[in-house]
């Protein structure tokens, strides 16, 4: 769909050092969502050279205190994100074990035999409040399930490095395409709700994460009868190099190649950096 | 096979959850993402921050780090240099930064513990992008270190747009042929 041309190796220069303006951003990512061997080469002829340019900057040396504090920074974080995965093993909460069965007085046979009918009724309501206990253990277990999975999926919204992340359709794609979301790269966790995305019969949208070295499928989308979809995805990307989210028109069932698009990109949106 | 303490095999051990093999890592590294990282923000105590939040970070997203895209040095200098500018821009946008001026904070040009090897390079990169036309080591030096957009560095040099682009591209390569293969590492 988008032709390689010499202006597209003048913004892989800009994409190393990090200097893209952004309609040029959004340039760019179409042009190599659509797979583009010349500048996936350059880009990584010019990656090294602004790594070069690191090299140039005047030597310091930070306070040897900086050293402690990070390590030691680095150390409570290990040691909390160890603590929180014991404590979400105990999350669920344990409910109180059943009674072992009931001591029964041998004292005469008449209150043997009246004991036996009455324990004979206690026991089936026993029984029965055993029942409804396992469904409401069972039960609760699942909304505990539930809310911990919302929690993880809404603690996408508002963590602390979150960023937020928006669509909007190419000149290859219908106007009204929406997509907005936010992305988390410390978990690289990410929401991205697309409005208008039922695809034309026999085709399927699919979403993939843009980086220096290629696009990466991250699935069909699937959206509801009003066209609708809300992706939830677990793994959105490494964060070093994600540099934007696009949508191409595809096949049903997604490109064959998992590592390009087949079709036109209809929809693209960068991360911010 | 890789040697005990290779970056790489630090990495390994990172994603495994071993924080002292971040120790090693800290020590090998710091200096250049610090020396990054003092360039953009320009002060000492903003660069430490800068550092903590960068080793946090490679601690969080160990698993990111993809061998086959680069080395260990490469990736940390991508995240603490987005640190750094991420902080730089919120600071210039307090007008905080305007009043910093050059890094007066920081040894220059001694670095204990730093390799000859660093230093070398650092020389070697010095003397290339003094070679280049001028306006194209600014543009790279706005860009980089700056965190300019070529839109912005084109205002700030007035010079168009399309030129500048140009400027970055060719700064870029011929750095490359100025500073032979082998001598980065």
């Amino acid at each position: 769909m988008s032709h390689h041309r010499e202006e597209h190796l003048e913004l892989c220069a800009a994409l190393v050092l990090g200097a893209l303006d952004e309609s040029d951003r959004i340039e760019l990512a179409a042009h190599r969502a659509a797979g583009c061997p010349e500048c996936e080469r350059e880009i990584v002829r010019l990656e090294a050279a602004a790594q070069l340019l690191a090299r140039s900057a005047p030597a310091a040396t930070p306070s040897p205190a900086l050293r402690a504090r990070t390590l030691a920074a680095v150390a409570a974080e290990a040691r909390a994100a160890a603590g929180a995965s014991r404590e979400s093993e105990h999350r669920i909460l344990p409910l109180p074990e059943r009674r072992g069965s009931a001591w029964m007085p041998w004292v005469f046979a008449a209150a043997a035999a009246f004991l036996a009918v009455a324990s004979i009724m206690l026991w089936r309501e026993g029984e029965e409040l055993r029942g409804s206990l396992e469904t409401t253990r069972r039960d609760l277990a699942t909304s505990q399930q539930r809310l911990l999975e919302e929690q993880r999926w809404t603690a996408v919204l508002d963590a602390l490095d979150a960023r937020a992340v928006s669509l909007a359709p190419t000149p290859d794609g219908a106007a009204d395409l929406r997509g907005r979301g936010t992305w988390d790269p410390a978990t690289r966790r990410a929401v991205i709700v697309f409005d208008h995305v039922a695809a034309p019969t026999g085709h399927d949208y699919q979403l993939w994460g843009i980086h220096p070295g290629g696009p990466r499928s991250l699935g069909v989308v699937r959206p509801d009868a009003s066209g609708r979809a809300i992706v939830r995805l677990e793994d959105a990307g490494d964060p070093a190099t994600l540099q934007a989210f696009a949508i191409s028109l595809e096949p049903e069932g997604g490109s064959p190649n998992p590592n390009a698009p087949s079709g036109p990109v209809v929809m693209v949106g960068r991360v911010p950096s | 096979m890789t040697e005990p303490d290779s970056d790489r095999d630090c990495m390994e051990r990172l994603r495994a959850g071993d924080a002292a093999a971040l120790e090693v890592l800290y020590d090998r590294h710091t200096p250049l993402l610090y020396s990054v990282a003092l360039r953009i923000v320009r002060r000492a105590a903003d660069a430490e921050d800068v550092i903590q939040e960068t080793w946090l970070q490679a601690w969080r997203n160990a698993s990111g780090y993809d061998p086959a895209r680069g080395s260990v040095a490469g990736w940390l200098v991508t995240i603490a240099r987005s640190r750094a500018i991420d902080r730089f821009r919120s600071l210039a946008s307090r007008l905080q930064a305007e009043t910093a001026v050059e890094p007066a904070e920081g040894p220059a040009g001694d670095e204990p513990g730093a390799s000859a090897v660093a230093g070398q390079l650092r020389a070697r990169v010095g003397a290339a992008l003094e070679a280049l036309p001028g306006r194209q080591r600014e543009s790279l030096e706005l860009a980089y270190f700056g965190g300019l957009s070529q839109s912005e560095i084109a205002a700030r040099l007035g010079a168009p747009l399309g030129t500048v682009k140009s400027w970055c591209r060719q700064g870029l390569l011929r750095l490359r042929e100025l500073v032979p293969e082998e001598e980065w590492t």
